[in-house]
């Protein structure tokens, strides 16, 4: 190939595809996207664990694997605990001389019901305990794997199998379980949000999460045309509007210091972002103007720590 | 038929209702006061990948709980899908099979390599035109009834009125152009071909369980051997003249199913490609249109 | 030369897993078990033992942990006890099926409820089907023995499974006796480098933990159940050296006074011990008695069990845990079953006794015998009730 045409993008952006291609996800599936965007930033020498969950059940069918580097998946609710024991043993091995000091890059990457339900525990002993590792919950919002069934992570009014609006319902009636928060209660290093409508962003996280020392954090939100409701076709545009409405903002948490990835002097209507979806089709103006004003604070209330760290110069 | 089970396979792919199908027919059944059991298989692969869900029907209760390995009656919902081994699997002789296609019944029963009693219909023209989406599950129904005489229209109307309570109407209206319009083979007109006999051997030797590696472990990336082209539906098309080579459709494909050809424009890679549009979607120049697969 | 040491079981077992050289432990605190855990952590702190210690947040992680740590190639040991064990259930599965040679020590102790801290069998019962290889110990030598051996069991290649040494609550754990502790360089003669058949390596790529269709589960199963049968042998050798270096030796049944039996008592674990003691005094008495002690449990040993009670009339098995709506004891069924189809007029008494630490003593053992010499066995019973 002549470097002449490679002008954009593909000079940019690492070629080797690490998820292969042959996965069983759906069409226009948002989780698989982002995978293999992670992966590209991450490079060879990494490791990759994974709980249960769609991401596993679409790549690892026996006797094939989708997976082009070394995966590993125990149970559910644990990855952050494989994930905590290889690290643990890698630096066993080096501190014996059984193994060369060549970094290895140890990845977790679950969903939000491994991750923000079943998985929380884990997860959160694996930050106490200071493994150097990344973890990064891939949001789809919900139980996709198993036919679309709400978990913590589910944003409030969204209709799921499990939270399904009726007569008397309107959908998931919780706020989503904020995890990027969560993980940074744990004073680790490095947190962000992402999401694969912004692929720059996303791999330049993953690559700075790689440099940082101890545990990491990325939040990552993937569109799922199946449970959304939402056309194939749209899933990178949806993304975005969930960045610009303010419903999923991108920022960063470095050593506890905010910093806004993508700001707007005024956000979008949220209407904009559920109206492509049919999760969200049941609700009314009322109940929309409950969520415009509850993104509305939350986006104050972020804005107002990314301020608070730029006046007292928290480094 | 009378003290017989009949069994009927039917074939679609995730996310066109072919487990509806199934369903709507055994209550229908259930209502006339026959037997009947539905089951959709289970599997891992995802909306847009071949699926498979199986119908019992019968005027004794049913003492079976296995899958359906030789069906009596085949339907294929969906066109770009009949060239798989998957749809003649195990049928038996004569098996009824209904094909959604546009192609004529000779060529169709070329195409499956099994002497069937074949009925073809253009059941995605339908559903287009009535429901104005490629959802061709309520047409085939009608068809399947034309086909079989198994259930009674009526009962099927009261089972979809049930199911789709906004939308019953455009879904009786396609179920009955389904029945219409289906194109049956007689005995006067049938086409006999000679039979393919690789159409038998469609399951793949699998493994013993010493030739099993140990613990399972996987050889990495082995799942390129799965082929995912056959999901797809619409084709991403790509004009080439147009492309302004940016890569943007290589990077944001869930399936790296773009790859740059020697010019340096971008390409699909058939094999893998699953049409969800993406491509199509954010390339800044529209240089790729989605356009209805063709087998 | 090994050192004759008054040392508790629990420090004993440790000792063993730092002789082992083990390069990673995490573990997460419960009684009975933590003396093994806090003096291995001692270990680590005061660099004796050059291993990751990792403080688990709960049995589920900590055993979750080590199967990333033996996946990653390092040798890995934990060691907890009831609700912990319980806790780890899900994952005792995964790891033999990913072929993880994990040494685990199960202080055994009763399941909740209602709650209770004292020693009996019905938390490694319960992990019966889990696939590990599982031995019982019936004192402070074979728990440091054992604790050796189940590492080069494990990590045998043609074993490649995880390994169980179960050891009593308290009256095992937290007894202090004499035990040969060996030293460093004799243990070295026996244990061998971990090498693991796969590892997480990005230079050999590979995928663990794939998921099986109906198309090749039963195969997956059938290739872990051969596994497990075929460990047998291994552990025969692992046993005959050892007890060759060491002259200790090792069967999956101990008989004692078993040969020329006319009845035969059966035991697991500690209260093997006391049973002796009854067995002595009954001889003494004129009584033919002999005992069987259980030391492998999985895999079960059917063959040596069917010989052994060749030539008896009576078997009375005495066991600590229940199987509460099925009429029997776990291993009642299992020894019951293994006679079935066999030529044999063999009584089978199964008799259920101190559960929750209740005592176990030699009266209880004589009494068995005598009612067992006087009375056709029932389904099972439960003795020591206050009715």
């Amino acid at each position: 190939m002549s470097e002449q045409f490679s002008v954009y993008v593909p000079k940019l952006i690492n070629k080797q595809e690490d998820f292969v291609h042959g996965h069983r996800a759906c069409q226009g599936c948002g989780l698989a996207l982002a995978v293999r965007l992670i992966l590209k930033a991450a490079g060879k020498n990494t490791i990759v664990v994974s709980p249960t969950g769609c991401l596993e059940i679409i790549s690892t069918p026996y006797p094939q694997s989708a997976w082009n580097l070394p995966w590993v998946h125990v149970a559910f609710e644990n990855a952050a605990a494989v994930a905590g024991g290889i690290e643990g043993a890698f630096k066993a091995l080096r501190a014996k001389n059984k193994k060369d000091n060549k970094k290895i890059n140890i990845i977790a990457i679950g969903g939000d019901g491994g991750t923000s339900d079943i998985g929380l525990q884990a997860l959160s002993g694996a930050f106490e305990r200071g493994h150097d590792f990344l973890y990064v919950c891939l949001d789809n919002e919900a139980y996709m794997n198993t036919g679309i069934q709400r978990s913590s992570s589910t944003p409030f009014g969204a209709s799921t199998t499990t939270s399904p609006s009726g007569a008397v319902s309107m959908g998931q009636i919780t706020w989503k379980k904020n995890m990027a928060a969560i993980a940074a209660a744990h004073n680790i290093p490095y947190v962000a949000t992402a999401c694969p409508s912004y692929p720059f962003d996303l791999m330049e996280k993953v690559q700075t999460a790689l440099k940082t020392q101890g545990p990491k954090y990325i939040h990552c939100l993937v569109q799922c045309p199946t449970g959304w409701g939402c056309a194939t076709d749209l899933i990178i545009r949806l993304g975005s509007l969930a960045v610009e409405t303010g419903i999923f903002p991108l920022y960063e948490v470095i050593n506890g210091k905010y910093k806004l990835n993508m700001d707007f002097p005024k956000l979008r209507p949220v209407t904009d972002y559920l109206k492509f979806q049919s999760r969200f089709r049941h609700l009314k103006p009322a109940d929309i103007a409950i969520i415009q004003k509850r993104v509305e604070q939350e986006w104050q209330a972020l804005k107002q720590k990314v301020e608070c760290f730029k006046k007292t110069g928290v480094k | 038929m009378k003290e017989k089970i009949i069994e009927i396979r039917w074939h679609g792919r995730g996310g066109q209702g072919v487990v509806t199908c199934a369903e709507l027919l055994a209550k229908a059944a259930i209502a006339e006061g026959k037997y009947a059991q539905s089951a959709p298989s289970f599997g891992p692969e995802r909306r847009g990948a071949p699926v498979a869900a199986f119908l019992r029907i019968s005027n004794k209760p049913i003492y079976l709980r296995s899958q359906i390995t030789h069906p009596d009656i085949v339907v294929v919902l969906d066109p770009t899908i009949l060239t798989l081994p998957d749809v003649t699997a195990g049928i038996k002789k004569n098996a009824i099979f209904i094909a959604n296609t546009n192609k004529l019944l000779e060529d169709v029963k070329y195409i499956l390599g099994v002497n069937v009693n074949l009925g073809v219909i253009d059941a995605t023209k339908i559903a287009l035109e009535i429901i104005r989406r490629p959802i061709t599950n309520t047409t085939m129904i009608g068809s399947f009834i034309r086909a079989t005489n198994i259930v009674k229209i009526e009962s099927v109307k009261q089972e979809i009125m049930t199911r789709f309570p906004t939308n019953y109407e455009t879904n009786i209206k396609a179920m009955i152009r389904g029945y219409d319009e289906l194109e049956m083979e007689t005995d006067a007109n049938r086409t006999v071909i000679k039979e393919k006999k690789d159409g038998k051997k469609a399951m793949p030797k699998l493994p013993k369980w010493r030739e099993l590696t140990i613990g399972l472990t996987t050889k990495a990336g082995s799942a390129q051997a799965y082929k995912t082209g056959s999901w797809r539906s619409l084709v991403p098309v790509t004009d080439a003249t147009k492309c302004i080579k940016c890569g943007i459709c290589w990077v944001y494909c869930p399936d790296s199913a773009r790859y740059q050809t020697p010019d340096g424009t971008y390409e699909t890679n058939f094999d893998y490609c699953k049409g969800c549009g993406i491509c199509a979607r954010e390339c800044p120049t529209h240089c790729i249109t989605m356009q209805e697969e063709k087998e | 030369m090994a050192k004759r040491e008054g040392i508790e079981i629990s420090l004993a077992v440790a000792e063993a897993v730092k002789l082992a050289d083990v390069d990673m432990v995490a573990a997460y605190p419960i009684t009975p078990q933590t003396h093994i855990v806090e003096k291995l952590a001692e270990m680590v702190a005061d660099g004796e033992l050059k291993a990751a210690y990792i403080n688990a947040e709960s049995e589920h992680s900590a055993i979750s942990l080590c199967l990333g740590s033996s996946i990653a190639g390092a040798r890995t040991y934990t060691a907890t006890s009831s609700q912990g064990l319980a806790l780890m259930h899900e994952i005792l599965y995964i790891a033999s099926a990913l072929r993880l040679p994990v040494v685990m020590t199960v202080v055994n102790r009763a399941l909740s409820g209602p709650l209770n801290i004292w020693g009996d069998h019905s938390d490694v019962m319960g992990e019966r089907d889990t696939g590990w290889i599982q031995f019982f110990a019936q004192n402070g030598q074979e728990a440091f023995d054992m604790t050796l051996q189940a590492f080069r069991v494990a990590e045998d290649h043609r074993v490649m499974l995880p390994v169980i040494v179960n050891i009593d609550g308290f009256t095992l754990s937290h007894v202090i006796e004499p035990i040969y502790i060996l030293e460093q360089n004799e243990v070295n003669k026996f244990m061998k480098e971990f090498k693991p058949l796969n590892a997480l390596d990005p230079r050999t790529p590979m995928t663990f933990g794939a998921f099986a269709t109906p198309e090749y589960y039963i195969e997956a199963k059938k290739q872990l159940e051969q596994a497990l049968f075929s460990s047998r042998k291994v552990i025969t050798e692992v046993w005959n050296e050892f007890g060759k270096l060491y002259g200790r030796k090792y069967t999956p049944i101990e008989g004692y006074k078993a040969n020329d039996a006319n009845i035969l008592l059966l035991t697991l674990g500690g209260i093997g011990e006391t049973a002796q003691t009854a067995v002595d005094e009954m001889r003494d008495d004129g009584i033919k008695v002999g005992l069987l002690k259980l030391k492998l449990y999985r895999p079960f040993p059917i063959q040596e069990l069917r010989r052994m009670c060749k030539k008896a009339k009576t078997l009375v098995i005495a066991e600590r845990a229940m199987s509460i709506g099925g009429e029997g004891g776990p291993i009642g069924f299992e020894v019951r079953s293994a006679f079935y189809n066999e030529p044999t007029h063999l009584k089978i008494h199964d008799i259920i006794l101190g559960l929750g630490g209740r005592d176990v003593r030699v009266e209880d053992f004589k009494m068995m015998i005598n009612h067992a010499l006087k009375n056709k066995p029932k389904e099972y019973e439960l003795i020591g009730v206050r009715e």
